[in-house]
């Protein structure tokens, strides 16, 4: 008789720690969207003219879009009473003393200036709204490199280059939530690599959305000049309310001549969140785009990287987790766009799905004419570990060229029998060779990423492996 | 006249059992067609054992009946394109056949000219009792106007190629027919029954085939499906087998050659509802000048399938750079105890085998007709019924 093996859920207690806001340390403006909230928001931020015109813009495309027909239902998710815009009262500082006590105990616990210390280049920290906290090594910035906040880089030097590219790649109309995100994005990174310069060690943004009921629509773009290189690490986490939250950010990302990008992201975010994100790069000639991308939380995810391989010979490279447990219907996957001569990509996915979690892979591959001898591989496998709950797989091919070379494989299955029977024949007891095994399937993820993320992720996972068959 | 000559019905056809983003254009197939006023003339209809036509009682044999009602009769059969087929038959006329085979084989040949340029439409039943094989040949096949030439009717020889084995041969595909046809069929399978089905396409030039299928298989039945296209305008095939029963299967080959301006749409499902159901759908073909092919294959694990195991395979050969080709195989899983694979090559011929072959003295082209000839060849060979096997491999040009 078979029994059931039992896997944990992601153990979120590490994250699900909040400090009740004080009103009078934060501002807030008020419930739902309308022109008169986004005027504020703009205000709020100093905005240039012509980025409170693209906010004013967004809005009218928000509010003529429809809502996507073709994913999880998000029926649940009310901008009515979504707070859009929350901050502390106090500003954004390079040192972690002046950061407000509570909120920095926040980042302590998550550990992040550990981080910082030990293994990184820079860090920014956005709590709710806005950067709290934004700070790159001294020698980093010699060399050149920009990490701040978007907001100032608006008001300086890179306001041209911010112009030329925000929201250009990913645009308001692209869909409702891109729009959305438009109207009312706040905080977020910018970052600028120069040419030839090598960021050996990453640069991090983490985002923490402690209020209940508030958006969080933070914006990150960052720009890999010709033969740089990059690795930027972006964590997200947030306590779990009975009301809904929302996250729609959005990433742009331009990857130039030469250069590579390695962008790496643990999504942790509780269970009452609706991760509406937009992720986007586009690639020049001979440019490397690496997406490495682990989704644990949420209610609902909708959640496609997409890369635009727009010189030749551009390569990107995209491995991902998902995990869906209890109360998740997470709509995950990718999108490749070949549209120049020579490029490739390579894609790698897993999914686990169990006590009636929903995972859903959902993934595009493009091969534009123009793309002669573009190749691109697709694996993704899913494992079901119950019968109660969803794993659907759903990649679309589109090639129109004939030089082209498409693979695409996909299995879903639960853990095999005979594989635990090998490891058991090793010397392994049925529960060591079932963690094993499950542990494996992870590993695609946490081999990509540096140590320390690493061993969050095996944290995230946790998975404790119970039961025999007898 | 009749009224309902010039009215026109909008159709979604082909569609995906879950959608993906709109803008792929992949979800499904729209069309408008006039309804349809009657049937497709069946030029040949055929079967072994014989029976008279509406004998209904014993003995034990293949029965043919006459008109049946489609909102009522194999209603339980879903199919691949979906319920605006029966919509659009309902709304017009059409012509309808039954084959009943309560014990033994038989055998079922029915050749269909798709002629004229008006709608027309057919159903098409198939009730396959317990323990009982049934192998259904269905031919759709234009016809040449009278005194018209077909036209590529011969073989052609690649100029450029001296070998002997490089003829590219095009079978007829006239132009006379500019009309539509919708053929519908339902199978029902009893325990442990067989139904072999083999479909032949090959419309004309101008034509608009519509052609779908379902079936609908208890404890331990078997639906093995054949289907060849060769030719026509617009090619829309759908099919879907509910394996109901425990230890059902459902096993397909598709074999296809687009060519011209053609298009052709396939939707696929196996929804697997019963324990240790195993479904098989694989795919070859090739797409030339400026051809058009969407292939969507969907293996839906229900919950209470477990030990079931589902494969779905395509390999597509890209001949020129005009083509367009659109792949998405899907797999729906709501059971923890199964398997399921989904496989995808598509693209040119890998440089090995090219750089061998043309190492042997071929030219690129006969090697790419070579291959166009093996993948269909392929699936015709598998087809249980020597003539129109030994036909179409002719017709291709492999034997």
């Amino acid at each position: 008789m078979k029994e059931k093996t039992y896997i944990e859920d992601v153990d979120r207690s590490l994250y699900d720690f909040r400090y009740e806001e004080k009103a009078e340390d934060f501002y807030r403006v008020d419930e739902g969207l309308d022109p008169e909230i986004v005027e504020q928001i703009s205000n709020e931020k100093n905005d240039p003219q012509w980025m409170h015109d693209l906010r004013m813009k967004s809005l009218e495309i928000y509010n003529r879009k429809s809502i996507p027909d073709w994913g999880p239902s998000i029926d649940g998710l009310d901008m009515n009473r979504i707070v859009t815009y929350v901050r502390s009262k106090s500003r954004m500082s390079a040192k972690w003393s002046d950061v407000p006590d509570d909120i920095k105990n926040t980042f302590e616990k998550l550990g992040i200036p550990q981080a910082e210390r030990e293994s990184l280049a820079g860090v920014g920290a956005q709590y709710d709204s806005e950067l709290v906290y934004h700070n790159v090594k001294d020698e980093v910035a010699r060399q050149g490199v920009v990490y701040t906040d978007l907001e100032s880089a608006m008001h300086g030097p890179y306001e041209q280059m911010i112009r030329d590219h925000f929201m250009h790649l990913v645009p308001p109309t692209d869909h409702k939530f891109a729009a959305l995100h438009g109207a009312v994005w706040s905080g977020g990174s910018f970052v600028y690599v120069p040419k030839g310069v090598r960021v050996d060690i990453p640069l991090q943004s983490y985002f923490r959305l402690n209020a209940p009921g508030a958006g969080q629509f933070e914006h990150t773009l960052i720009i890999v000049d010709e033969g740089a290189d990059l690795h930027f690490i972006e964590g997200c986490s947030a306590p779990k309310y009975n009301v809904a939250n929302l996250h729609a950010g959005c990433v742009e990302l331009f990857v130039g001549k030469n250069a590579r990008l390695r962008y790496s992201t643990i999504e942790n975010w509780s269970k009452n969140m609706y991760n509406l994100n937009t992720k986007r790069a586009i690639v020049d000639e001979g440019g490397r785009m690496e997406w490495v991308s682990g989704s644990f939380g949420s209610h609902v995810s909708y959640l496609y990287p997409m890369t635009i391989l727009n010189g030749k010979g551009a390569h990107m490279e995209f491995t991902g987790i998902t995990f869906a447990g209890h109360g998740q219907n997470l709509d995950t996957g990718m999108k490749v766009v070949h549209g120049a001569p020579d490029t490739t990509s390579v894609i790698n996915t897993k999914s686990i799905s169990k006590s009636g979690g929903v995972s859903t892979y959902r993934s595009s591959v493009q091969i534009l004419p123009q793309a002669k001898h573009a190749k691109s591989t697709v694996s993704c496998q899913s494992l079901m570990l119950d019968d109660i709950s969803r794993s659907d797989t759903i990649p679309a091919m589109d090639v129109r060229t004939k030089d082209a070379d498409v693979g695409h494989e996909a299995k879903i299955g639960r853990i095999s029998d005979e594989a635990v029977f090998y490891l058991m024949s090793r010397g392994l007891s049925e529960e060591d060779a079932r963690a094993m095994i499950v542990s494996g399937f992870a590993d695609n993820v946490s081999k990509e990423l540096p140590l320390e993320y690493a061993a969050e992720m095996n944290n995230l996972i946790r998975l404790e492996m119970k039961g025999s068959i007898g | 006249m009749n009224q309902t000559v010039d009215k026109k019905l909008d159709l979604t056809v082909n569609r995906l059992p879950l959608i993906t983003w709109n803008h792929l254009h992949m979800n499904q197939c729209n069309l408008s067609l006039r309804v349809p006023e009657t049937g497709a003339e069946v030029k040949e209809q055929t079967w072994t054992p014989d029976a008279p036509e509406g004998q209904t009682s014993d003995p034990a044999v293949l029965v043919h009946e006459g008109h049946m009602d489609l909102l009522r009769d194999f209603s339980e059969v879903e199919t691949g394109m979906g319920a605006d087929v029966v919509r659009l038959l309902t709304a017009g006329g059409y012509t309808s056949d039954v084959y009943r085979l309560r014990e033994g084989e038989g055998t079922v040949k029915l050749k269909y000219a798709l002629t004229g340029n008006g709608v027309t439409a057919n159903f098409l039943g198939l009730d396959v009792k317990q323990g009982a094989a049934l192998t259904v040949i269905m031919d759709f096949a234009s016809e040449p106007a009278a005194g018209e030439k077909a036209e590529n009717s011969e073989t052609e020889k690649n100029a450029a190629d001296t070998s002997t084995d490089v003829d590219i041969i095009k079978e007829n595909t006239p132009a006379a027919a500019a009309g539509a046809g919708v053929v519908l069929t339902k199978a029902h399978l009893g325990k442990n029954a067989i139904l072999r089905l083999v479909q032949i396409h090959r419309a004309g030039n101008d034509f608009t085939l519509l052609s779908d299928t379902g079936a609908f298989c208890e404890d331990g039945a078997r639906v093995e499906l054949i289907q060849v296209v060769l030719s026509g305008k617009n090619t829309l095939i759908g099919a879907a087998v509910n394996l109901n029963g425990k230890g059902s299967t459902f096993s397909s080959n598709l074999g296809y050659r687009v060519e011209k301006d053609h298009r052709l749409d396939i939707n696929y499902t196996a929804n697997h509802f019963g324990r240790r159901t195993q479904c098989d759908i694989n795919a070859v073909g090739v797409l030339r000048d400026t051809a058009r092919k969407i292939f969507r294959g969907t293996i839906d694990f229900r919950n209470g399938s477990g030990a079931s195991k589902g494969n779905e395979k395509e390999d597509v050969l890209l001949m020129d750079d005009g083509v367009v080709n659109q792949t998405i195989p899907v797999i729906l899983c709501a059971e923890e105890d199964v398997e399921g694979n989904h496989g995808a090559t598509i693209g040119e011929l890998d440089d090995d085998t090219l750089f061998y072959l043309e190492s042997r003295g071929m030219s690129e082209e006969a090697v790419y007709a070579l291959m166009e000839r093996a993948r269909l060849s392929s699936v015709i060979r598998k087809i249980p019924e020597e003539d129109t096997k030994k036909e179409l491999l002719t017709c291709i040009g492999d034997e």
